[in-house]
């Protein structure tokens, strides 16, 4: 079975704390699917990523492979691919 | 060129005593007299000068930035030392942004620092934002952020996003037309924000170095800023990755 790699950042990463997840996927996954599995091993950062009727925050930044996913869009992720997970920063 | 995306103000010849101090870096390639006379004429805003604000500023004076606007309200707190580097412990107390211009001008004494005793609001982001060519955005919280973006975006000139968090940092350039603007990528800020956050003075002074450069090359035309890119440093792991960010509509 292969993965997706989904790597953690800033607040996300603080709150899940580990830096790393792992989602076992046989074929491609919508980004929506692949949150959903995130949440299910890591319920301590569901509030980060989803609202309360299970949407998308519109804080999150997603990257797939180093490029940002668009607002709105959900693309499929390739197993074998990295996403990034994290919320926007303005520590000065 | 990218002298022909946004509007900057005259360059102004250099001094003799001037062509002394930037002796090392007019020996940049692509830079020399040309590049340092834009950095003399040019006006840069920072907001605030914080950890990572002062480092801007400070780097911003050593190379020779002709006027720097300051803006940040408050007085030098003990909890300020660790990474306010423009700030002092004989200080503490007395006004954060006048101390803060008090060093840059020890640092050099021909750069002119307009010191603003407020941070940036909806009051007064147009008036700060209209007397500059450059913003470096160092600002604690997302409103400030917002603002300032969505005013340097209405005159069309660039503005430098440096953020961090713990052990995190992120940069990226920004200008109307040519990239994504900041409300473009957080149209709902996080929640959990709050204004205090962890930091090492290292963290906010490694994204600080990075954003003054950005600022430079704006300034001057040199190299490539962060355009529809955003450079993530995590310095826990020392891993940076550079992120291809979503072009304008």
């Amino acid at each position: 079975m292969s993965c997706i790699e989904v790597e953690l950042m800033t607040q996300i990463k603080a709150a899940a704390g580990c830096s790393a997840l792992e989602i076992e996927c046989g074929a491609p996954m919508p980004v929506s699917c692949v949150l959903a599995k995130v949440v299910e091993q890591c319920s301590a950062i569901e509030s980060l990523l989803l609202d309360e009727s299970g949407v998308r925050r519109g804080w999150l930044m997603i990257t797939i492979d180093g490029a940002m996913v668009a607002r709105g869009s959900d693309p499929p992720v390739q197993p074998g691919s990295t996403l990034f997970l994290g919320t926007p920063i303005a520590g000065g | 060129m990218m002298s022909e995306l946004f509007p900057m103000s005259e360059p102004r010849p250099l001094t003799d005593e001037e062509r002394a101090v930037y002796a090392w870096q007019l020996d940049v390639p692509g830079h020399g007299e040309v590049g340092q006379s834009k950095l003399a004429g040019a006006i840069v805003l920072v907001s605030r000068v914080g950890g990572l604000g002062s480092l801007v500023a400070y780097e911003l004076a050593a190379a020779g930035v002709g006027r720097l606007v300051l803006a940040h309200a408050g007085n030098v707190k003990p909890s300020d030392l660790n990474r306010q580097l423009l700030m002092t412990h004989a200080a503490v107390g007395t006004s954060r942004v006048q101390c803060a211009a008090n060093r840059l001008r020890d640092l050099n004494p021909s750069v002119e620092v307009v010191a603003v005793e407020a941070n940036v609001n909806e009051d007064n982001v147009t008036e700060l934002v209209d007397m500059v060519d450059v913003v470096v955005d160092a600002a604690p919280l997302f409103e400030e952020r917002l603002a300032m973006n969505d005013a340097a975006f209405a005159k069309g000139i660039p503005i430098v996003e440096c953020a961090m968090y713990d052990l995190e940092a992120t940069v990226t350039t920004q200008l109307a037309g040519t990239t994504a603007s900041l409300r473009d990528l957080v149209p709902e800020p996080p929640e959990p924000w709050t204004r205090r956050f962890p930091v090492f003075g290292a963290v906010s002074g490694t994204v600080a170095c990075l954003g003054a450069m950005e600022a430079i090359k704006c300034i001057t035309g040199l190299g490539e800023p962060l355009f529809n890119r955003m450079l993530y440093m995590d310095l826990r792991s020392m891993k940076m990755r550079e992120v291809q960010l979503p072009t304008p509509d």
